[in-house]
């Protein structure tokens, strides 16, 4: 008998997988009691037209079930009320091999009822999917990959035996056996990236005489799982023959630059830490395999839950569950926090093992020593830089700079991470040549993710710590040498792509340079140090400028009016925290003359109505493929795409008013026409002002008199789209109401007058149908070679004292700058701003886990040893910011959530360093360090 | 697995179940009670994400960590949770929310929220003790980090919640003794 229906009004069918179909549940805080989420309070709206609050504050601030963390059996319907638990066991060393348990180690009465290991999961056919890589569970005999390798899971039918086991287990030095000593493992890089560039005669805007977009990429060879790098040069030849003639020529120009006394080289070896997310809520599952309706159902914390979807259904499909699971259910709730750490993490799979093998629903949840123990992690930098400046005109000239990248033991994004990391490095500056290498390695560290900064925390300060050097060394201000080296619109990157934005970096240093704390900064010193002469005062300025973006957007949104003229709003955004369900709703006031009255975040269904479909990788497909398969017009290069903080502002907000303005167009416009009864308007004449639509000397027109207007009259009165973007948007021509008319979006689908009464209340895809489109016009597929071209930037000016016996730094003040385009809600920009301050802060000074053994895949880290930046340390109370006006009314809304962590920190190691008279290149620079460096003799 | 009998009252509603004896008292709420809202951070202490309102027996308030202590130190004591600040209608609805949760809204004070239950209660502690001991207007800043110091905050920089804390006792007459 099966008891599972897939009822639309509880579970929403996505696609099929492997044959499995996957459902999508309404999202978990839905369940929740108290005010709804995502609907609109009476009295949302602050002075001054603003939001008053967040759309998801009130459940938060009174502590509504909203969070997958939250959910347990009981709350969810039609799960029994029976809660069972799961356990991972884990490996806290990795040079010998791992050869069984001791049981009578677990106290008795705390039994598990399922042992889950390597030989469970071979018998059942369960593999990790290919992403995450092999061995979920470490067989016996075999020897640790990774500190922290799992290579058990335990399950318990009640809350006492599991806490009583775990408390038991946990730290247990002797419920794991090991055997003999094993030699260290050895394996090829994950992945490595070279960008060389070398300017043509044309200059910054010119033609390259070699760079990564004119010329491709080309790859190494792995010798000793080394990168070895082609050495054949030929300034004719192959893309790598020609890429090591320029390096060649590259090299030999520093040489006889700077042996002749012209140029100046900044020389320095620079690392960075390894660093925790440290979000708030420790990554947890809740799953349930229902035998009798042949479901799995799966309760997430995860950022990225429809790659889960996928990959689950494969990993289902391919084990020998595959006939007794017919369905794949997947809730999620808000994340509380994940600046990436639960961005692809390999832990939903352990819920789901724990699932499969459950007698009732199963609870996986991390405490916070296993999530140290177990999470994603900020991949740790090394790298060897040289910055050649010209003596006489402060300009750089070269930049090269080789990077490792330690990835841990399971690759995940570390190939991305590693090239965003070296084609960032730039920062805001303009190099005439470049030769910057990056290698992804594989070690026994806990593996690292897509931590917020994505490689551009480590690399673009190293480059900041740079510049202050090259500034002290020659004798220059530093922001002068930045106002000389800084880019210009339109010039070339690193990678020889021109970035797709207006650059205002010389207005942010212009800026900071006449603020009281940079211009009197010899003064502040020389008075602070009178006043408290057990301290040091130093200050430190640093800018960057993040990438945002991966070269595969692909947002959908959907707006629609009920006859009263209520908008609802659907995006396929997540909201993990930063606010995208109220910045998103307000974006629609602009265009229909009021924010959304609803806004449901992380759509899936409704989407079904565009019919798209994806074939090849979006990164390495050809250009012949992408041009034949164009010709589908319900073809797209990506479906849907994952969440992180830093794409919403631009991406999501580009397809949420492109939505918005169809829906104009064609529903209101029409409408107001009719009302009006004047064929010919100027659309640019029009202009909401109070709530009602203005023409001309025409009478105003509200937004409930033009819905029912185009629900009367048949006209749109919804918009679905789906547009794609390879560092430029595709276009798409429609023939719409006998109108030809191109839009920047490659996927469409209208609803017309009234609901067909499909039931509920959101936004459904049985009320649309698709417009195909005429023709598209998708970014070239060598745009992949541009790697990045929109950038947002962000400059700290901070004043420190510096403890002169204990090392520890007070921040006295701090200025931050900020550009971000149109910013959309500004406290919402504000909170990111203060909130990537501290998160720099706690890089800077004190976040640090060390490697191997001592690290965090040991399971004894906490935060009783991990310090985070508290309220104490990031000047609470003296934090100043500038958020630059926008140029004009069409600057882009940009993502800011990664670039604000930025600059603060090489900020701190310059103001450390006009303190102490120190230069770090390493970060931290904690106190520990500082006292010992202070005070060597003690 | 022994166990003890623990009774208190949470959140005005009384309850009363033997549980083993090494529970503790977040686990209490979440798992025996299904009181979510109180959160798991780093369960040790150290965060303070977990903390609830304890009413002493002259009334006062205490904010305690409910990750490292056990059911049995709140055995027989009033406990409020963050469930229980805003004043609810019996089927749970939202009726009024506190000042401080209002000011915390207003302020957009967080954004994941995971941390924001740990606030509110340590806040309303924070506003329990001014009244019974008002702090000079220019110790304001201080007194407010002393006390809100410990609690982890990863998103918003805790900037806004100290500004929403200070602006709620400024408005809040008696917490506050002007300096001469």
């Amino acid at each position: 008998m099966e008891t599972f229906r897939p009822d639309r009004r509880h579970f929403i069918k996505l696609c099929t997988v492997a044959g499995i179909s996957i459902f999508a549940a309404p999202t978990l805080w839905q369940l929740s009691r108290g005010q709804p989420v995502g609907k609109q309070q009476p009295d949302w709206r602050g002075p001054g037209g603003g939001p008053a609050f967040r759309t998801d504050g009130i459940a938060k601030v009174t502590g509504n079930k909203i969070f997958g963390r939250d959910f347990r059996a009981v709350d969810m319907p039609g799960w029994p009320d029976r809660q069972h638990y799961a356990f991972v066991v884990r490996c806290n060393r990795v040079e010998r091999r791992f050869s069984g348990f001791d049981w009578a180690q677990i106290p008795t009465g705390a039994e598990p009822y399922a042992r889950v290991t390597a030989q469970t999961l071979q018998q059942q056919g369960i593999k990790l999917p290919e992403f995450y890589g092999d061995l979920m569970l470490l067989p016996e005999g075999e020897s640790p990959r990774y500190y922290g390798h799992a290579v058990a899971m335990l399950l318990f039918d009640n809350f006492e035996k599991y806490a009583t086991a775990k408390q038991a287990l946990q730290f247990s030095k002797e419920f794991i056996r090991y055997g003999e000593q094993t030699p260290p493992l050895e394996r090829d890089p994950y992945a490595s990236w070279r960008i060389i560039r070398v300017e043509g005669p044309g200059g910054p805007t010119g033609e390259d005489l070699y760079s990564p977009l004119d010329d491709g990429l080309f790859f190494p060879q792995y010798r000793d799982h080394k990168a070895v790098w082609p050495r054949h040069a030929d300034q004719a030849g192959s893309v790598s023959e020609r890429g090591i003639y320029y390096a060649g020529q590259i090299r030999e120009q520093i040489e006889q630059e700077s042996t002749a006394g012209n140029w100046h080289l900044v020389e320095g070896e620079y690392r960075t830490q390894i660093v925790e997310p440290m979000m708030m809520e420790p990554e947890a599952t809740n799953g349930w395999l229902d035998a009798d309706g042949k479901t799995l159902h799966m309760v997430l914390t995860s950022q990225s839950p429809q790659d889960f979807q996928e990959m689950a259904a494969q990993l289902v499909a391919r084990s020998s569950f595959a006939g007794k699971i017919k369905n794949l259910v997947v809730h999620s709730g808000f994340v509380g926090g994940g600046f990436g750490g639960k961005d692809h993490s390999i832990f939903p799979y352990y819920g789901l093992v724990a699932a499969l093998f459950g007698e009732a629903p199963v609870r996986l949840a991390n405490n916070r020593f296993e999530q140290f123990q177990a999470g994603l992690k900020r991949h740790p930098f090394h790298m060897r830089n040289t910055l050649a400046v010209d003596k006489n005109t402060g300009k750089f000239q070269t930049l090269l700079s080789e990077m490792q990248v330690d990835g841990g033991g399971r690759q995940n994004f570390s190939p991305s991470v590693a090239m965003v990391g070296a084609s960032a490095i730039q920062s805001i500056y303009y190099f005439p040549r470049n030769d910057i290498s990056a290698v992804a390695n594989y070690s026994v560290n806990v593996d690292s993710g897509s931590m917020r900064g994505y490689g551009t925390m480590q690399t673009m300060n190293a480059m900041e710590m740079m510049v202050n050097r090259a500034a002290q060394e020659l004798g220059v201000d530093p922001i002068e040498l930045r106002l000389r080296n800084a880019t210009e619109t339109g010039w070339r990157n690193t990678q020889g792509a021109v970035p797709q934005v207006k650059v205002r970096y010389r207005e942010i240093l212009e800026r900071a340079r006449a603020h009281p704390i940079w211009a009197e900064r010899a003064k502040r010193k020389q008075a602070y140090e009178e006043k408290e002469p057990g301290y040091f005062f130093g200050t430190g300025f640093a800018i960057a400028t993040k990438d945002y973006g991966t070269g595969g957007a692909a947002p959908s949104a959907a707006v629609q009016f009920d006859e009263n003229g209520e908008l609802s709003l659907a995006i396929g955004f997540m909201e993990m925290g930063t606010g995208t369900q109220t910045s998103q709703a307000f974006l629609l006031e602009k265009t229909l003359g009021a924010p959304a009255s609803e806004c449901h975040v992380a759509e899936i269904e409704a989407w079904n109505a565009l019919q798209q479909f994806q074939t090849e990788s979006p990164y390495t497909m050809s250009q012949a493929h992408q041009d034949k398969m164009s010709a589908d017009p319900l073809w797209t290069p990506v479906v849907a795409m994952a969440s992180s903080a830093s794409m919403s502002s631009y991406f999501q907000s580009h397809a949420t008013e492109q939505a918005a303005e169809i829906l104009f167009h064609h529903g209101l416009l029409p409408a107001a026409r009719r009302l009006w009864q004047a064929e010919e308007i100027d659309p640019a004449q029009l202009q909401w002002r109070n709530g009602g639509l203005h023409y001309q000397q025409l009478p105003s027109l509200s937004l409930q008199q033009l819905a029912r207007e185009a629900h009367r009259g048949g006209l749109v009165t919804g918009a679905m789209v789906h547009a794609f973007n390879r560092w430029k948007w595709a276009e798409a021509d429609f023939e719409l109401d006998g109108e030809n008319r191109t839009w920047v979006i490659d996927g469409l689908a209208l609803r017309r007058g009234p609901r067909s009464g499909s039931g509920g209340t959101g936004i459904s895809s049985a009320d649309y149908q698709v417009i195909k489109r005429r023709a598209v016009r998708y970014p070239k597929t060598s745009l992949n070679n541009a790697m990045v071209t929109y950038y947002a930037p962000t400059a700290a000016l901070v004043e420190v004292a510096v403890n002169k016996g204990t090392g520890e730094v007070k921040i006295i003040g701090l200025q931050n700058y900020m550009e971000c385009g149109r910013l959309i809600v500004r406290q919402l920009v504000e909170g990111q701003i203060e909130g990537g301050v501290a998160m720099g802060v706690g890089h800077a000074l004190y976040e640090v886990l060390p490697p191997l053994a001592e690290g965090a895949g040991n399971g004894t880290w906490n935060l009783n040893r991990y310090q985070v930046a508290l309220a104490r340390d990031v000047a609470v109370w003296n934090q100043r910011h500038e958020i630059l006006e926008p140029g004009s009314e069409t600057d882009p809304h940009k993502g800011i959530a990664e670039v604000v962590a930025i600059p603060i920190v090489a900020a701190l190691s310059e103001a450390i360093c006009q303190a102490t008279g120190i230069r770090f290149n390493d970060t931290p620079i904690t106190p520990e360090i500082l006292r010992r460096a202070l005070n060597p003799e003690v | 697995m022994a166990t003890i009998p623990v009774s208190m009252t949470v959140n005005g509603e009384p309850v009363a179940m033997d549980v083993p004896e090494y529970t503790s008292m977040l686990d209490f709420l979440q798992e025996y009670l299904n009181l979510t809202g109180t959160k798991l951070g780093c369960g040790i202490g150290v965060c303070h994400a977990c903390v609830v309102v304890l009413e002493r027996e002259d009334g006062s308030l205490e904010s305690v960590r409910t990750c490292i202590n056990g059911v049995g130190r709140f055995n027989g004591k009033k406990i409020l949770t963050v469930e229980g600040q805003a004043k609810r209608s019996a089927d749970g609805g939202i009726e009024a929310l506190s000042p401080i949760q209002r000011a915390f809204l207003r302020h957009f004070s967080f954004q994941c929220g995971w941390c924001t239950p740990g606030f509110v209660n340590a806040t309303t502690v924070l506003l329990d003790r001014l009244k019974r001991e008002p702090v000079p207007a220019d110790k304001l800043e201080d007194t407010i980090t002393e006390a809100l110091h410990h609690h982890i905050c990863r998103c918003t920089g805790y900037v806004r919640y100290f500004r929403a804390i200070k602006e709620v006792i400024e408005s809040t007459p008696g917490l506050v003794k002007q300096v001469e």
